[in-house]
């Protein structure tokens, strides 16, 4: 016999009769196209990491839980290993699997709850940051080229500072450091960096400010993804360089200074330039000076030359002539700044040789000093044989930086003697020698180029190449004697 | 502020010269006085280089207070 509630199912014409597999077919599409993407807090039980590199578990809260798969593909991207008793974030799609009618989460993701909240806060803020323009690039402040006061602001004590000054030092020991202690680490670490920057906000003259805090974890560098600490960043009056931790920490006081350096030391470097460099490139503008004023007053004086011997205007013969003796004054001068400058470049190798010598001999102090310890160190092995090997490494270094300074000097001694070369071309005599004779003052001083300088019974000396003559003047006629 | 302005501004002063002296245009008596001009600053920028020594001033409001309460 059949009930009459068997009869009544059996009966029933407006609900379809699923199979097995139908219905777990349905919910598996209805779930998935309903939860493509979800996120699911939870704490991690029966954790197991099966053989095949998947990971299995149950996330559950105080009266419910859901399975969780992470397949091995995802499992090689988390940035932890899963515990029992964790609460974490997973995220991923939810899946509805047949074989054992169970809907369960893919995930492809799972974060620490806790991090993964201070993580959703470091995004919201930076996003913050962002919609205010504070980290556009238009927004960066250049960092002066050569700076005179550079701030510091970093633990009162500890490498950094020393790191910072000893790298300055190196490098442009011109800039001034102004040391600003600020805690950079604990609860009052935002609260002493803002402090800072308000000393530095009300000191006149300073070129850049350098934030910098030596590596540490995620957490020992949170100061530096607070708000506060951030907007002190961001509106310092003057360019702020940060140098928060190793390379790969990026805080959002990295994101709105003007210049992110990745280590403390590397925000030093990019506070100035080398002094080695620039004054490397200031002898290279001193020999460029060189070069061009000396081509040109050579170039005019025999274009001037050209012009006559060849003109077939006399007309303006006189006025070249003029010129010509104007070149000669000029060439005179310039032949004495560039005596000057000979000279200076001779002192200038002397002292070169001098340092050379200097580095050379503490060198080999220095290397001696070591080679002492060595050998104290490897007395037990071959002290003998190390030592000997040792001074002879020491005797070529000191045989190539001789070389060295050599070159150096010959280089300089060439340049010398091209100067002096260039200049003899310049002497006012190899145009008198070809006859032509200019008239000066009865004193020498001044240059007579018209008439108007002079009067009738004047005393005038006439300059020959090799000689002169004191002559008086009887008469004044207007106009060229060749008209 | 003194050292600054005169070592900022003469490398400019310096690179203002150099450019001028290329122009070809300048008259004589002026690329003699650029020339001595450069060759000044040049030496005296250097000079600054060469004789620098760092300095590290510690600038503190707790130092301040301590120091009003001295």
């Amino acid at each position: 016999m059949i009930s009459s509630d068997s009869n009544d199912i059996l009966a029933s014409e407006d609900t379809d009769i699923y199979s097995v597999s139908e219905i777990n077919e349905a919910l598996k599409q209805n779930l998935e196209s309903e939860f493509p993407s979800v996120r699911i807090i939870g704490e991690i039980a029966n954790f197991k990491a099966h053989s095949s590199g998947h990971f299995y578990l149950t996330l559950r809260d105080e009266s419910s839980l859901i399975r969780l798969v992470i397949f091995k593909r995802n499992v090689d991207r988390l940035s932890f290993f899963p515990e029992n008793g964790t609460q974490v974030i997973a995220s991923g799609r939810i899946s509805h699997y047949g074989g054992t009618g169970q809907t369960q989460l893919v995930a492809d993701g799972l974060v620490e709850a806790g991090r993964g909240a201070a993580e959703l806060e470091f995004r919201r803020r930076l996003q913050r940051f962002i919609d205010e323009g504070a980290t556009d690039p238009e927004k960066k402040r250049p960092i002066p080229g050569y700076p005179e006061k550079i701030a510091v602001i970093t633990s009162l004590t500890g490498a950094v500072i020393r790191d910072i000054s000893e790298t300055l030092a190196r490098r442009w020991p011109l800039a001034e450091i102004l040391h600003v202690p600020a805690d950079v680490q604990g609860v009052k670490a935002s609260e002493s960096i803002v402090k800072a920057f308000e000393i530095t906000d009300n000191t006149d003259g300073l070129d850049c400010v350098i934030l910098a805090r030596g590596g540490g974890s995620i957490e020992d560098l949170w100061a530096f993804n607070l708000e506060k600490t951030a907007r002190a960043v961001s509106e310092s009056r003057y360019p702020v360089i940060t140098g928060i931790g190793h390379e790969i920490d990026t805080t959002i006081c990295d994101y709105v200074s003007d210049l992110r350096a990745p280590t403390p030391t590397a925000a030093a470097e990019l506070s100035a330039p080398d002094r080695i460099l620039v004054s490397g490139e200031i002898s290279a503008v001193i020999e460029n000076l060189s070069r061009l004023a000396g081509r040109d007053s050579l170039r005019r004086y025999n274009m001037l030359n050209l012009m006559i011997t060849s003109s077939v205007f006399p007309a303006i013969r006189h006025k070249l002539e003029y010129g010509m003796l104007q070149v000669d004054e000029k060439s005179i001068r310039l032949k004495q700044s560039w005596t000057g400058y000979n000279l200076e470049l001779t002192q200038t190798a002397g002292a070169l040789r001098s340092r050379l010598d200097a580095v050379v001999k503490t060198g080999i102090f220095e290397a001696r000093g070591r080679l002492s310890l060595w050998s104290e160190r490897i007395s037990a092995a071959d002290p003998k044989k190390k030592m000997s090997t040792s001074l002879e490494i020491l005797k070529r270094l000191k045989g190539s930086i001789d070389g060295k300074v050599r070159n150096r000097l010959e280089i300089l001694e060439e340049r010398v003697s091209l100067r002096a070369k260039m200049l003899e071309g310049l002497h006012p005599l190899s145009i008198l020698k070809r006859g032509y004779s200019y008239c000066t003052s009865e004193d020498g001083v001044r240059v007579i180029a018209k008439t108007a300088d002079i009067s009738k019974d004047d005393s005038i000396v006439v300059n020959f190449h090799d000689g002169s003559a004191v002559c008086s003047v009887k008469d004044k006629r207007k106009g060229r004697r060749w008209q | 502020m003194a050292v600054k302005q005169s070592f900022e501004d003469s490398i400019e002063r310096l690179e203002e010269i150099v450019r001028r002296l290329e122009e070809d245009q300048v008259p004589l008596e002026e690329s003699i006085r650029l020339y001595e001009e450069g060759m000044k600053l040049g030496k005296k920028c250097k000079q600054i280089l060469e004789d620098a020594d760092q300095r590290i001033t510690r600038l503190s409001a707790e130092l301040g207070k301590e120091d009003n309460l001295g």
